[in-house]
């Protein structure tokens, strides 16, 4: 223990091809990026740039790649550390919350009555034991992220990674489940790597922000930014320039604000 | 609430049986031919001969029906599951699917007939064929439309192929899966009719054809009643069954 600055991520000039028709497309181009153990971070870019290739690479789904990815010492395919909440949460439509977030311990065979066990736990701690028998049909977005967030967190892993947690909710659920993650990383001490297209989400959760190019995408600029996790932060005048700056770095991109 | 819901469905379906009967009626007025006896005559002729007549043949009918949709769903929905899952398998199997689908698989019974005998056997084969390709290419076109997302999110969980097919591609087609039932119920007792035309003294198509050929046409129709009883309880079953298993479409 102890370390709390140590590196839990490292990625070491990583390429990603895709195949088209024959021709190839890269994706992503000579990406380097670390992550201290506990963190929170942002990804920000274009659309279209790489970034969720970027996360089915740490999540192991894409082994078809160039270059090195370390957590905590292994390569994506061998941890089960990473767990990835896909865009639109990923949630099978055809299970209940309960089942949903169930799910993962099925598959890692735990025995039922631990499974019982943590599920309920973990439903209940976030509040989502009275809705454990709703089809995701049935919850709004607000509570779908909750659950997808469930069914990450009962696996404990060890690093969360969010593809564009918030996008579809609306302002003020947004901000709530902002608090809300941000509640989770301070209880639990994961960390946390998500993707945002949203500027002041992106100042206001992450302690380092990554900014990504255009298609192949590449890190052009890795923010440090004390501001994150301050509640009070949102409305000050160092916020509104943090965000300033990340903006001026994104519209600039093109010619590279390194 | 379940109770209502029960009498709803019900009173639903009375209303349809008495439209379709009043239909009946005004038909048999108008065309005034002893080929189409009014629904009264039938029904009364359906009560007096079900026990003794109709209860055998509707037996053997049913055997034949629900074989042959359990034998095409059990081959149909693992092979279309598997064809939508794997595009290589797809791209191999396609052309064969597209080449044989459309042949009318009917033209086989004088040869099923012969290989297979005049038994059952044949008649089933034939029927869960036919049925098999319906079943199988609509399991395979849902399973190909899948949202990959949902595949995505369960393969990061580490899940096996089985259980991907478990957790994922078999629940996610089982309503399009129940669909093709539905219209390969259809199919089946259409199919059911002409083979029990052929070569055989048993079944309610064999019943019907040989009331018809004796000029018994309210027996006729009584056989005809059967079997649209026959069908609509099996519908019935399927909608139960969609009911219990894919709550999650419409919850
Ligand atoms: N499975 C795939 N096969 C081929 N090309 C792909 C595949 N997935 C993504 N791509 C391509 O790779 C590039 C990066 O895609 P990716 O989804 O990672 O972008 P993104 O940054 O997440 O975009 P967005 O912000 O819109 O979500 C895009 O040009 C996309 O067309
Ligand atoms: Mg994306």
């Amino acid at each position: 223990m102890g370390g709390a600055k140590m590196t839990y991520l490292t990625i070491e000039s990583l390429s990603v091809n895709y195949r088209h028709d024959n021709q190839i497309a890269p994706a992503l181009k000579d990406v380097r990026l670390q992550l201290s153990r506990g963190s929170i971070a942002a990804i920000i870019g274009p659309s279209g740039c790489g970034k969720s290739t970027l996360f089915s690479v740490l999540a192991g789904l894409n082994r078809q790649y160039e270059g090195q990815v370390l957590l905590d010492g292994k390569e994506p395919q061998d941890t089960e550390g990473a767990a990835l909440i896909l865009q639109e949460y990923g949630l099978l439509p055809w299970k209940t919350v309960w089942d949903n977030v169930r799910l993962g311990l099925q598959i890692k065979k735990i025995p039922p009555a631990e499974i019982t066990r943590r599920v309920e736990e973990m439903l209940g701690q976030l509040g989502l034991l009275s809705l454990r028998k709703r089809f995701p049909v049935q919850l709004s977005g607000g509570q779908r992220q909750r659950v997808a967030i469930a069914r990450s967190l009962v696996l404990e892993p060890e690093l969360l990674l969010m593809d564009e947690p918030f996008s579809s909710l609306d302002a003020l659920t947004r901000e709530e489940m902002q608090d809300f993650l941000l509640q989770i990383w301070q209880e639990t001490g994961l960390t946390i790597l998500f993707i945002t297209h949203n500027i002041e989400e992106a100042v206001f959760l992450g302690q380092r922000i990554f900014v990504l190019s255009e298609c192949p995408g590449t890190v052009v600029r890795e923010l440090v930014n004390p501001l994150a996790g301050d509640y009070s932060a949102r409305g000050k005048m160092e916020f509104l320039a943090m965000a300033n700056d990340l903006r001026a770095c994104l519209r600039g991109r093109a010619k590279g604000c390194v | 609430m379940r109770l209502s819901y029960l009498s709803g469905k019900v009173m639903h379906i009375l209303t349809a049986v008495v439209i379709l009967l009043a239909f009946w009626q005004v038909l048999a007025l108008i065309l005034h031919t002893p080929a189409l006896p009014p629904p009264g005559q039938s029904l009364i002729s359906f009560f007096q001969i079900f026990r003794s007549n109709l209860l055998v043949h509707l037996e053997v009918s049913f055997y034949r029906i629900a074989v042959s949709l359990i034998i095409a769903t059990v081959l149909g929905v693992p092979l279309g599951l598997f064809i939508g899952k794997n595009k290589k398998a797809d791209d191999f199997l396609a052309p064969l699917i597209y080449l044989t689908y459309p042949i009318p698989k009917v033209v086989f019974l004088p040869l099923f007939l012969i290989l297979m005998g005049i038994g059952n056997v044949s008649k089933i084969v034939l029927i869960s064929l036919i049925v098999f390709y319906q079943i199988m290419v609509t399991t395979r076109d849902a399973a190909r439309n899948l949202q990959r997302e949902y595949v995505l999110s369960v393969q990061s969980l580490r899940a096996t192929q089985l259980e991907l097919y478990r957790h994922v591609y078999f629940p996610a087609c089982l309503p399009a899966i129940l669909t093709s039932l539905r219209l390969g119920l259809g199919t089946a007792m259409a199919v059911l009719f002409l083979v029990e035309t052929y070569a055989t003294r048993e079944g309610i198509g064999f019943f019907i054809m040989d009331s018809w050929s004796s000029l018994a046409y309210d027996k006729m129709f009584a056989g005809i009643i059967a079997m649209g009883l026959m069908g609509f309880l099996l519908y019935l079953l399927l909608d139960v069954c969609e009911k219990i298993l894919c709550a999650w479409v419409n919850p």
